[in-house]
């Protein structure tokens, strides 16, 4: 009965899920299979994305950015929450500030990255004055570090929250158990803080992994639909697609991309549940 | 307590439900705006709208000066018959099917600027009539006159003064100033070359320069229901005139600059910027603001033509306090203060939707008949009848859906023929980007694409800034090559140009209209005929502080040489040549920095280094202006060419010159800028209407229309030829006159076109093969990219480089 009315609950949830997401996703891989006209023709498509050099450079890209960035904000975002955890009520005040980037709009993002990263910017100002050469940021390959910061700079915040939900979780007696038997404070992190994250660890990594697709909007206001060449992600590809009406690649770029989020997501979770 | 819960829980699902399914939105997305519009007639079922026809005048009448209903019923219209221009009324009992002439003597005058019909059929022309020119008479101070003409025929000349004008020139900008007729400029006094007056004033630093015999003059004219003529001059000061004594008492004079007025009953209407201004005929006092007429005159706030158009057109309804309207949404019909305007007629099913027709008139015959006076773009004169035909639908059963990113005055002509001549087929055109909604092209192309994917897109496609060959290749494009054919077969086309857009035995698009490269100066400048050869020659005959050539900055300078070198810079492996690419890019170079200093901190030359899509531009008249030269403001111009009006300016002004023009290309390729190109969505080739608006497109009647480039439909083309070639035989000629920065003026009189030029102009034609690169992504790409090289940010290699790089992700995908 219980259960019944649990069900009942989550109906309307469900089925706005089902129409928005699932059902039109199941379209989506139906036309993977199919030209713009509707005529089927099978996995024709899934060969013409795989051997299309732009896929092969966005995917290429974004697969470098995930795998720069994702460890990059982990880790930096692990080491200020520690840091927080024992900061007293200055933790309250700072957590706060580290989540203003969030609510930042991304084309206030963009004019301040072109007041700082242009090529006659502040930044470039500094380098000038300090004796060394400009760099023409969004021109070279330097727009990918820009891209890493923005990136690390709007999700930080917000990471550290969720790790400081997972570091306050962890018993303070443990702790002391640990300082007792003469452990110091890295040992404590390694043997006692890092091992009881996992389950949130396992959260702060997919939720940040689906962040990192979410980058393409400042990229996309920076540079347009066609921007240096290292931050030409998967979504200006798709963008791109959309605007000629390749549905078709489209969808079958999408459906690819789906299998590599799931088989990325149930690798972690079983290696969670390996470890549990 | 279980059951209060279960039925709270059962509640709380079904409000959950209700709210998801509840929220559907049944509007179209496109944020359509009504602005107090009530559309009468936006339902399939309902019966009875106004159905347009087009009354047949007395042959030779050849304009219409103004019409008007009288008092006892009659229609009156004064106009001009015969080829001399003879002034007449014509006279209707039978609601305008037949009418009768009257040819008036000769009212002795040089210029007509207004015409107003009475109610009682006395007509009065306003203007400068040849007596008073006669200086030595004091009752006739130099000003403007009128002539009465009763419905008997009687002449009466009454004489009324305008207070004068002064022109002032400060810095190179022209103001009008209003001055009172003792007043008096003191100072030294000098002349210029062409013997104007020139005033210093020695209470300010402006330097004032007078021209003489320069009066003030009437606007407009209009008399209201109680048969008071008003009048509206320069300043845009409203004025009752005494049509006995030829008194004038002011009505309204306020600070902005009033470009028409209309009369209802004793109301008049006069359109500012700002809104409505709306005041009494008998003693000038204002009435209430109306927010649905403030609106309408913010929307139709351009000037009225000389030729006496008006973006609206006004007269009163069937209530007192009511004003009929005509635009080219429709005509209106507004009660005072009211909220709403009721539309009467649906501009989209009539002519009106044709913004090249220049509106003169309205009158309301009756409750269900109204008569427009217009002009098309051509200067042939229309009177459009609208009857309320009560078994016709509401909106035509058939329908066709036509789509363009940008709108074009071409287009609205082009769907205006089909419309007049299929009245039970209606063509909606929609917009991808305009004024109101300021999205982005692509956005207007996702939602398109969107549409076309839903089932819901367009029957025909202007393809102007879309990407063709993608949707070519997705199948989105039906094949028109029996369209074609056909129409070649009855008009003839332009073969090299349709055959630039064959591939394997099928058409997919086509534009109808074309411009052409063109470079205007000396012998030696034409002949050179390629970018890289005019600037060897532009070198030689640089002098310092001079410009040499006529382009307005970096990305115009881009966009021209585009238009010249682009046509084969695209390889079989989908690629840019590069090297054609850079040989673009430092001619262009070396073309701004021979006019240009990259190096100084001056912004003249340069541009925001954004693509303005000019070349893809709805408003597409050529670039290349003689004018210039004439004007000493460079020696060499190039651009395109649109029209046979600009080459006429342009042959014109050379022979002054001693110079000439020439096609600007390159030496193994030839290129054109097409225009309005047409595509029918896949699945839409079969259905006869389609087929029929497509022929229309290029067709013959469209193709003699407009400017926008020259007709692909040779049989037009054709005639437009010989119509040009016998104004030759008529010795029409047009002067213009013009002024430069400096103050000085000069002028040219545009003369028609020989034979043998017009034989030069088929021929540059028929010599052209490719289409320059119309994809919008690859110019935009190499035009901001080139604009920064050009002002001397970038390298040509670093240039280069980006180029290729995105034009080769941008074609790789």
């Amino acid at each position: 009965m219980k259960s019944k009315k649990g069900i009942l609950f989550i109906l309307p949830g469900l089925t706005g899920v089902m129409v928005f997401y699932l059902i039109p996703f199941v379209d989506v891989i139906v036309r993977s299979f199919r030209q713009i006209n509707g005529k089927f023709c099978g996995f024709a498509n899934y060969r013409q994305v795989m051997e299309n050099k732009a896929f092969a450079l966005a995917a290429g890209n974004t697969v470098h950015f995930v795998v720069v960035c994702l460890p990059l904000l982990l880790g930096l975002s692990l080491v200020v929450a520690a840091m927080l955890r024992r900061s007293g009520n200055v933790a309250k005040f700072c957590k706060s500030t580290y989540l203003i980037p969030l609510a930042v709009p991304a084309a206030a993002v963009v004019l301040l990255w072109r007041l700082i990263f242009d090529s006659h910017g502040i930044w470039n100002r500094l380098l000038t004055l300090l004796g060394y050469n400009s760099v023409d940021f969004m021109n070279t390959n330097g727009a990918f570090s820009v891209l890493v910061f923005s990136y690390i700079w709007k999700n930080l915040g917000y990471t550290v929250v969720l790790w400081s939900a997972g570091l306050s979780a962890i018993p303070e007696e443990i702790y002391e158990a640990a300082w007792v038997d003469g452990a110091g404070k890295l040992r404590a992190f390694i043997s006692i803080t890092v091992p009881n994250l996992k389950q949130t660890a396992f959260t702060i990594v997919v939720i940040s992994f689906l962040n990192s697709f979410k980058v393409f909007r400042e990229a996309y206001l920076v540079a347009g639909n066609y921007p240096q060449e290292s931050i030409y992600m998967l979504q200006h590809l798709f963008n791109n697609w959309f605007r000629d009406l390749s549905m078709d690649k489209m969808a079958a770029a999408a459906v690819l991309l789906f299998l590599v989020i799931l088989i990325f997501v149930y690798i972690l979770h079983r290696s969670w549940e390996e470890e549990h | 307590m279980k059951n209060h819960n279960k039925f709270i829980s059962a509640l709380l699902v079904a409000v959950l439900m209700f709210g998801l399914v509840a929220c559907g939105s049944s509007g179209n997305g496109k944020g359509e705006e009504n602005n107090g519009i009530q559309n009468t007639e936006n339902s399939e079922t309902i019966k009875g709208r106004f159905v347009e026809s087009q009354l047949n005048l007395p042959e030779g009448v050849s304009e219409i000066l103004a019409v008007t209903k009288l008092d006892d019923g009659t229609l009156e219209l004064a106009g001009s018959i015969g080829k001399t221009g003879t002034d007449c009324i014509l006279t209707s009992t039978d609601e305008g099917e037949t009418w009768q002439v009257k040819e008036l003597e000769d009212l002795d005058y040089s210029y007509i600027s207004n015409v107003a019909i009475r109610n009682d059929g006395t007509v009065a022309y306003m203007g400068y009539f040849n007596e008073n020119q006669e200086k030595d008479s004091s009752d006739l101070p130099d000003s403007v006159g009128m002539k009465l003409v009763s419905k008997e025929g009687e002449v009466k000349k009454i004489n009324f003064t305008l207070p004068k004008a002064q022109e002032t020139d400060t810095e190179g900008s022209i103001t009008f100033q209003k001055i009172d007729q003792e007043e008096t400029i003191e100072g030294d006094v000098s002349f210029n070359e062409d013997e104007t007056d020139i005033t210093n004033n020695e209470e300010s630093d402006e330097t004032q320069m007078t021209s003489t015999a320069d009066d003030n003059m009437v606007l407009q004219a209009a008399f209201d229901e109680a048969g008071s003529l008003i009048i509206q001059d320069l300043f845009s000061t409203f004025y009752k005139l005494n049509i006995e004594t030829g008194e004038l008492s002011e009505l309204y004079s306020g600070e902005e600059y009033i470009p028409y007025f209309g009369i209802a009953g004793n109301k008049i209407y006069a359109a500012a910027e700002s809104g409505m201004k709306i005041f009494s005929s008998e003693d000038g006092s204002m009435s209430a603001a109306d927010s649905v007429l403030d609106e309408v005159a913010k929307k139709n706030s351009e000037s009225s033509s000389l030729q006496g158009d008006f973006p609206v057109v006004m007269t009163k309804g069937m209530k007192d306090n009511s004003l009929v309207y005509a635009n080219h949404q429709g005509v209106f019909y507004h009660l005072e203060n009211g909220s709403v305007s009721e539309q009467l007629i649906n501009g989209e099913l009539c002519s009106l939707s044709d913004t090249t027709l220049g509106l003169s008139g309205i009158v309301m015959v009756n409750e269900k008949s109204y008569l427009i006076s217009a002009r098309d773009s051509m200067g042939n004169i229309k009177l459009l009848k609208y009857v309320y035909d009560e078994n016709a639908s509401s909106v035509p059963e058939k329908q066709l859906k036509v789509y363009a990113l940008e709108d074009s005055n071409l287009l609205r002509q082009v769907v205006a023929n089909f419309q007049s001549a299929h009245s039970d087929t209606f063509v909606k055109v929609e917009i991808g980007i305009s004024q109101e909604n300021s999205i982005t092209a692509e956005d207007a192309l996702r939602t398109l694409n969107t549409d076309i994917l839903a089932g819901k897109g367009p029957d025909v496609l202007i393809l102007d800034g879309m990407p063709v060959d993608s949707y070519i290749e997705k199948g989105i494009l039906a094949d028109i090559k029996g369209l074609l054919d056909e129409i070649e077969a009855s008009d003839g086309l332009f073969t090299n140009i349709k055959n630039a857009y064959e591939s394997n035995g099928s058409i997919y698009c086509m534009p109808c209209r074309f411009k052409i490269p063109v470079i205007a100066g000396d012998k030696e400048a034409v002949e050179t005929g390629s970018a890289e050869g005019l600037l060897d020659y532009g070198k030689t005959i640089k002098q310092e502080g001079k410009r040499v050539f006529s382009f307005s900055g970096t990305t115009d300078l881009l966009e021209e040489l585009f238009q010249v070198e682009s046509a084969d810079w695209l390889t079989g492996e989908g690629s840019l040549d590069q090297s054609k690419l850079e040989t673009y890019l430092q001619t262009a170079k070396e073309i701004y920095d021979l006019d240009y200093d990259s190096n100084s901190e001056d912004n003249n030359g340069k541009d925001s280094g954004t693509c303005t899509y000019n070349i893809l531009s709805g408003y597409n008249l050529g670039t290349v202006s003689s004018l210039e030269r004439l004007m000493k403001e460079c020696e060499i111009s190039f651009g395109t060419l649109a029209s046979f009006y600009e080459l006429k300016d342009i042959l014109s002004i050379e022979k002054q010159l001693g110079g000439t023009y020439g096609i600007f290309s390159k030496q193994e390729t030839k290129s054109f800028v097409p225009y309005l190109m047409v595509g029918i969505v896949s699945g839409k080739e079969e259905d006869q209407d389609v087929q029929e608006l497509v022929k229309t497109m290029f067709g013959k009647e469209s193709g003699m229309q407009s400017e926008s480039g020259f007709s692909v439909n040779k049989a037009a083309y054709e005639e437009l030829c010989r119509q040009e070639i016998q104004k030759k035989q008529s010795n029409e000629e047009l002067s213009v006159v013009f002024s430069t920065t400096e103050g000085t003026t000069g002028g040219y009189s545009i003369l028609p076109l020989t034979q043998k030029e017009v034989d030069t102009l088929t021929e540059n034609i028929e010599s052209m093969t490719s289409p320059v690169i119309t994809d919008r992504i690859v110019q935009d790409l190499i035009i901001t990219e080139g604009s920064k090289y050009l002002e001397g940010n970038q390298t040509l290699e670093e240039t280069s480089a980006a180029i290729m790089q995105k034009v080769n992700l941008y074609l790789s995908e």
